[in-house]
């Protein structure tokens, strides 16, 4: 792939991609998603001499996304270790008015699943990936995603019973 | 689908919904990911340039050893454009007496350094393809460098402003016809085709070691001591009969003995014309090195020759707009991340002389190497 038709790529990529990587890396705990999201970017662009086609290169932003955002919330838990991290801004009475739903609880819960539980939950019911893709994706067996499927159902369905206690 | 998993398929969704991304965002993060990459990709040519800055420099500076008569070899090796190959007559005799080599040309460069070639400025790329077996060879008195430091060093010393030469740096001039060859094919559309780089004949070789030594403690950025888009002088051209560089002082001495200090080492992208496109800083204190790491010709792989970003000609694009660099982590950097396109560039050893700083004016000192970033 030459250089410009690399670069064509990349901008294809980012025009089509880049929200919905942003997003992945956030549901999977990333507290800066598009950070992520651009190294991914970066790290493409600097692999483009091993890039196949436009289908290799979202497989591989994918998998880059992924593994980053492992580093990042593995480096977030070590932070946490070692001193309480400032707690978020608490919604106002008119965002707790507004919000009818309990998708923020969820997503909440979520976020303190074991991280191969969140990325396999993610994976499959927010990028509706069959369980060979996330298989290949997170480098394990398929059966063992399904086995963190289902935990990771169980586990999120306790913390959220918990809340609702 | 469970209840469980239509909740949370609702809350990605809405957590979709919720993320904000500005839609020119992407366009930002391509620019800069193309910046990055491309920084990349001149950080993989960025060692072949600093192997030929550092060969050119090795050149020009073993030159100058050599022709300070470190080894009591009082011979001078004049670097002159308009003079043929002969090699001048030696006052001295290393003390080793190791055979000299009086024919060494710049076409001793290595032009196979992986990445830079050196060309003919105004070439095809596609033409300057370097040639493997054109990697130097050096002579049997390689190695006369050190060796010279235990001889003999002669005793008459020049001035510089008042300033006395060290005893130990002998000046000669001499009127034998430069050592220097022409480097074939090579030209900046200045000066002349002579771009040879400095020799000793006495020495023999292009000294590898005993130059870069003399790394700089403090730098000094070249920007502004050559103006950007001004003609790069050979430093043949203007200090004919190149003769001596002696002691701790690092001067550049012409046939009739006017000091001239080196104030810097550098290394410049030049134009296809010869004309500064952007500079680096180099060696700043080259002006007071001491005279023992030159004198013992010692190299110490940690003490390459420094460079670092630092010009950036505003007035100029694209060429202009990108600076070498080396250590500490720098890559070549585009200020404002202007991006260096892909393509050939041609770069070249500079040195600054002058009395100080102010006055200071920069010369081209060897071949022009060609250089590609892709």
């Amino acid at each position: 792939m030459t250089g410009s038709a690399h670069d064509e790529l990349c901008a294809a990529l980012f025009a089509e991609h880049f929200r919905g990587l942003v997003v992945l890396a956030d549901l999977l705990g990333a507290d800066d998603a598009e950070n992520v999201v651009q190294e991914a970017f970066l790290r493409l662009h600097a692999a483009r001499s091993r890039l196949r086609d436009a289908v290799a290169a979202h497989a591989y932003l994918r998998r880059i996304v992924i593994n980053l955002t492992r580093t990042r919330v593995r480096h977030l838990q070590m932070a946490r270790t070692r001193g309480p991290l400032p707690d978020p801004p608490a919604d106002g009475p008119e965002d707790l008015a507004v919000s009818r739903s309990d998708g923020p609880i969820v997503v909440q819960a979520l976020h303190r699943l074991a991280p191969r539980y969140r990325e396999a939950l993610v994976l499959r019911y927010w990028m509706s990936l069959p369980e060979k893709e996330i298989a290949r994706l997170m480098g394990v067996s398929a059966g063992t995603v399904k086995s963190h499927l289902s935990r990771g159902l169980d586990a999120l369905r306790t913390l959220l019973e918990e809340h609702v206690g | 689908m469970t209840d469980l998993e239509k909740r949370l398929a609702a809350a990605f969704s809405e957590r979709d919904q919720q993320i904000e991304v500005d839609p020119e965002a992407w366009q930002t993060h391509l620019q800069m990911a193309q910046a990055v990459s491309r920084s990349s990709a001149v950080r993989r040519w960025r060692s072949p340039v600093l192997v030929a800055a550092a060969v050119v420099s090795l050149g020009l500076l073993g030159g100058i050893l050599g022709q300070t008569g470190l080894a009591g070899l009082g011979t001078v090796s004049p670097a002159g454009p308009d003079h043929g190959s002969v090699a001048p007559a030696p006052t001295s005799s290393p003390a080793d007496g190791a055979p000299r080599s009086t024919s060494t040309t710049s076409q001793d460069i290595p032009p196979s350094v992986t990445g830079s070639v050196p060309g003919p400025a105004s070439s095809d790329p596609s033409t300057t393809a370097p040639s493997a077996d054109t990697s130097p060879a050096l002579p049997p008195s390689v190695s006369s460098v050190s060796s010279a430091s235990s001889a003999p060093l002669s005793s008459e010393p020049g001035t510089h402003g008042g300033k006395k030469f060290p005893p130990a740096a002998e000046l000669t001039t001499t009127s034998a016809p430069p050592s220097l060859t022409s480097s074939p094919g090579v030209g900046t559309g200045i000066g002349n085709d002579h771009e040879g780089v400095v020799r000793s004949s006495d020495v023999g070789t292009w000294s590898r070691e005993g130059t870069t030594t003399t790394a700089a403690s403090g730098q000094i950025l070249l920007t502004g001591m050559i103006p950007c888009g001004e003609p790069l002088p050979d430093v043949h051209s203007v200090v004919p009969n190149l003769t001596v560089e002696a002691g701790p002082d690092g001067y550049l001495v012409n046939d009739v003995r006017q000091p001239l200090p080196v104030l810097a080492v550098g290394f410049a992208i030049v134009t296809a014309d010869g004309r500064i496109a952007s500079v680096t800083s180099g060696h700043a204190e080259l002006a007071t090195v001491t005279a023992e790491p030159l004198q013992q010709g010692r190299s110490s792989p940690d003490h390459q020759m420094p460079l670092r970003p630092t010009a950036w000609c505003p007035e100029m694009t694209g060429l202009a707009s990108t600076a070498a660099s080396h250590g500490q982590g720098q890559v070549f950097r585009t200020p404002n991340q202007v991006q260096l396109p892909p393509g050939y560039y041609r770069a070249t050893t500079v040195v600054l002389l002058g009395e100080d700083l102010a006055h200071a004016r920069a010369y081209r000192a060897g071949d022009i190497w060609q250089l590609w970033s892709g």
